[in-house]
């Protein structure tokens, strides 16, 4: 124990070496510029969702002259409706998210694990199904969807962001059940347990962390989700925040209310950000794990 | 423990009844009504697993499918009770799965 | 016994009233479900079936829509509640029933269902219809096929006839090549100077991908609104403070390059990744070596890791193929009212002849299907052309 501390104790008190750190300063400098660029922007977002249109357009929103306008986020999630457009993606995505491992879980289970006919037919089908664009499939789905009128128009894009999400959450479980040992089903069936009910009580818990995972991509996929809601959730009532955003956007020529514009920015780029900072190492291993866009 | 689960499940549901008539809204009326079954049977039969899990996803369904309709302040109240169901059932099922020991559990 | 009947009967009688009072609709669906499930249940006796009844039964309290047909409803979910304790029961008293193969063959089923479901109800049949579709002529996108009439290559001369369509062609493959040489340029850059033993590399590589997972809805509104604004934004700002002139950004000529540029930024992060991830993987022992040899940063990026990196090359054209040619929701940001030529792209062009937004302009779903179709034919192109060109041949060290 103390051999190991010794070894590691000179490398936290190392100096930092000039010279190397010198021959890197050209990418230093890139990587700032990039930086300093976004949080510059970021900040001054932040900055003019707290200002007045007057304040905006002069263009000093770091001087809060008027003082901070917190109204601006009032006006934004009751007038401006952001609070059901926020719902909204909120439902969509919490219950997109469990359907989604429902139905992808036990399918990736099964297919990682039992040889049967169509296992490979199945396999290949979910990749290719993954990288077909959704432009493919609207028109039909579109078709499908109108002679549905009297079903629940969130209940069918809820359905929709399920499906939508399968065939990738799917793919990414696959590797994750291949890698448990085969010894936990052995053990449970000498035990007695159904394989329905070994894969609930055991498989299903072991692989926590990919579920975590890949319920933070279909989290982000369906919170950022735009085209498939332009075309199945337009309407005020339904729509999620990134076509809310669109038709707060949109407005703005007649109210002219840019504090509220941007304490509505902020409001939907908050919950993604947040979650961004305290997963970002999670989500860049899956992002460079899983070798497939999330 | 099961004793709390049974009381914070029968609150969530028939909370969600006593909601359903302000104002009488019809399919909420029958949910909670099926709600409030599947509770008492869950009660009268604490060895039977499945029953808790018809009570949760059924308690699950009610709130996807209110939901869906509702916009106001009904979505939160949903919300509490189905959680309330939610949570007592699963504290049910803590308790029965000793209760199941000593019985003999079914796989 | 008489369980069992009493909830086949239920929602077959709930169904039958539903039909009469309110004619035959989709709300029918979920009653017709628990019905079949119901039997199954009772000639299976099984446990599984039973509880999936209840909630199928549950689901058609929600739909049937007329009072009696859904206390009906109520009704036979509590009785398949009573079906699924029988069903145990019988197991029970009953266990040489239970098979453990026909337990895995009911699991691999009852597992891969929905799945399967899934990809013939959201991809393979879509797909089809789509590619039929693009050969015919209909009123609208809901007609039935047996309204379409057989026009042949009719709608693929229609669109390419069409000057729009031909514009958003031309934008795709400026985007696909100025933007996909910048933007893999700066990939690669930032990827070499991040593997290159910089400080703070993770807080960098997690800045730099952030734009990736906010809404990018948010983020094309941030730059439109701010960073473009000819009053008080942030690049004529900077202009100003050089004493230049300010640009009009979003002027017509401009608008097509600030779009290409706010995409840039929103993308760059994520083929950083991909390449660093590939970088990453070569070993570390041949820079050392070069390191000794005498080589300079510069020349090991372009001696060792670019011929390296050809695999992970091709997997990021492949991506940046796919998310051109289904580019639209920064050409949606740049031009949000009406569609206008200077950023059109193939899909704006799709929903804009799917979806007309004006009254006077009549739907064509058969070209918009046809348009879907140029694009995925496009995407599976410039794949296989991939795949010829950048043989795999990542040397395996």
């Amino acid at each position: 124990m103390a051999f190991g501390n010794k070894e590691k104790l000179p490398r936290v008190h190392q100096k930092i070496n000039w010279k190397k750190e010198a021959t890197m300063l050209p990418g230093y400098i890139i990587i700032l510029v990039w930086l300093i660029f976004t949080a510059a922007f970021l900040l001054w977002i932040l900055a003019a969702s707290f200002s007045t249109t007057p304040e905006i357009m002069q263009g000093n929103v770091f001087k809060f002259e008027t003082g901070v306008h917190f109204e601006n986020y009032a006006v934004a999630w009751s007038q401006q409706n952001v609070a059901r457009y926020f719902g909204n993606s909120l439902l969509y995505s919490i219950v997109g998210c469990v359907f989604t491992i429902l139905i992808s879980a036990p399918a990736s289970y099964v297919l990682s694990r039992y040889k049967f006919i169509c296992n490979k037919i199945v396999k290949n089908s979910l990749i290719i199904a993954m990288s077909v664009p959704a432009v493919m499939i609207v028109l039909p789905i579109y078709a499908i969807t109108a002679s549905w009128r009297n079903a629940p128009d969130r209940l069918i894009f809820t359905i929709l962001m399920i499906f939508f999400r399968v065939p990738y959450t799917t793919v990414f479980l696959l590797n994750f059940f291949q890698t448990l040992s085969r010894s936990y089903e052995e053990a449970a069936a000498i035990d007695g347990c159904s394989p329905a009910g070994t894969f609930w009580r055991i498989m299903f818990p072991l692989v926590q962390p990919a579920l975590v995972t890949v319920t933070i991509f279909n989290f982000l996929g369906i919170w950022n989700e735009f085209f498939m809601a332009l075309i199945f959730a337009s309407s005020q009532e339904i729509a999620p925040v990134g076509v809310g955003l669109l038709q707060i956007v949109n407005s703005m020529k007649y109210t002219g209310q840019y504090g509220a514009l941007f304490a509505a920015v902020i409001i939907v780029f908050l919950p993604t950000f947040l979650l961004y900072i305290f997963l970002s190492e999670k989500i860049i291993a899956g992002v460079t794990g899983g070798g497939v866009k999330g | 423990m099961g004793i709390a689960g049974f009381i914070a499940a029968l609150a969530g549901s028939v909370l969600s009844l006593i909601i359903s008539f302000i104002p009488v809204q019809f399919t909420n009326i029958l949910l909670a009504l099926f709600l409030v079954f599947l509770t008492v049977m869950c009660r009268m039969m604490p060895h039977r697993a499945s029953i808790k899990g018809c009570l949760i996803g059924c308690a699950i369904l009610t709130l996807v499918f209110r939901f869906m309709y509702m916009t106001t302040i009904g979505i939160i109240l949903y919300g509490i009770c189905m959680v309330a169901v939610i949570a007592g059932a699963v504290l049910m099922n803590n308790d029965s799965g000793s209760y199941a020991t000593v019985g003999g559990e079914k796989a | 016994m008489i369980i069992g009947i009493v909830s086949i009967v239920l929602p077959v009688l709930a169904l039958i009233l539903q039909c009469v009072f309110a004619g035959f609709s989709i709300l029918c669906i979920p009653s017709i479900v628990t019905a079949v499930f119901a039997a199954l249940a009772f000639w299976k006796k099984g446990p599984v079936l039973a509880l999936v009844t209840v909630f199928m039964a549950f689901i058609q309290i929600c739909t049937l829509n007329i009072q009696l047909t859904a206390i009906l409803g109520l009704l036979s979910a509590v009785a398949s509640v009573f079906l699924m304790i029988d069903c145990e029961k019988f197991r029970e008293a009953h266990p040489e029933l239970v098979d453990p193969k026909a337990a895995t063959k009911q699991m691999i089923i009852g597992f891969m269902l929905p799945c399967i479901i899934t990809l013939l109800v959201m991809y393979a049949y879509p797909v089809i219809r789509t590619f039929l579709m693009s050969f015919f002529d209909m009123q609208n996108i809901t007609a039935p096929i047996a309204e379409w009439s057989f026009v042949g290559l009719g709608k693929y001369s229609k669109i390419f006839a069409s000057q729009s369509f031909l514009r958003s062609l031309r934008n795709m493959i400026m985007i696909w090549v100025v933007g996909g040489v910048i933007t893999l340029a700066l990939a690669l850059l930032f990827a070499i100077i991040l593997t290159s033993g910089i400080r703070f590399k993770k807080f960098f590589r997690a800045a730099i991908y952030m734009p990736n997972v906010i809404s990018a809805v948010a983020l094309a509104t941030m730059w439109i609104q701010y960073i473009f604004n000819q009053q008080y934004g942030m690049l004529n700002s900077i202009i100003a403070f050089f004493n230049g002139a300010p640009i009009n950004w979003l002027s017509t000529d401009m608008k097509f390059w600030a779009m290409l540029g706010s995409f840039i930024f929103g993308a760059v992060g994520y083929y950083m990744l991909i390449f660093i991830s590939g970088i990453e993987k070569i070993p570390a022992d041949l820079y050392e070596a070069a390191t000794i040899d005498g080589a300079s940063k510069v020349q090991q990026a372009f001696k060792i890791t670019f011929p390296l990196l050809k695999g992970v090359t091709k997997t990021n054209l492949t991506f940046w193929t796919i998310n051109t040619a289904t580019f639209y929701l920064w050409s949606k940001m740049f031009s949000p009212v009406d569609t206008e030529a200077s950023v059109i792209v193939p899909v704006m062009y799709l929903y804009d002849t799917a979806f007309p937004s004006k009254g006077n302009i009549q739907a064509d779903a058969g070209a918009a299907a046809a348009v879907g179709i140029v694009l995925a034919v496009i995407i599976l192109a410039v794949y296989l052309i991939m795949n010829k060109v950048i043989k795999d041949d990542d040397i395996e060290l």
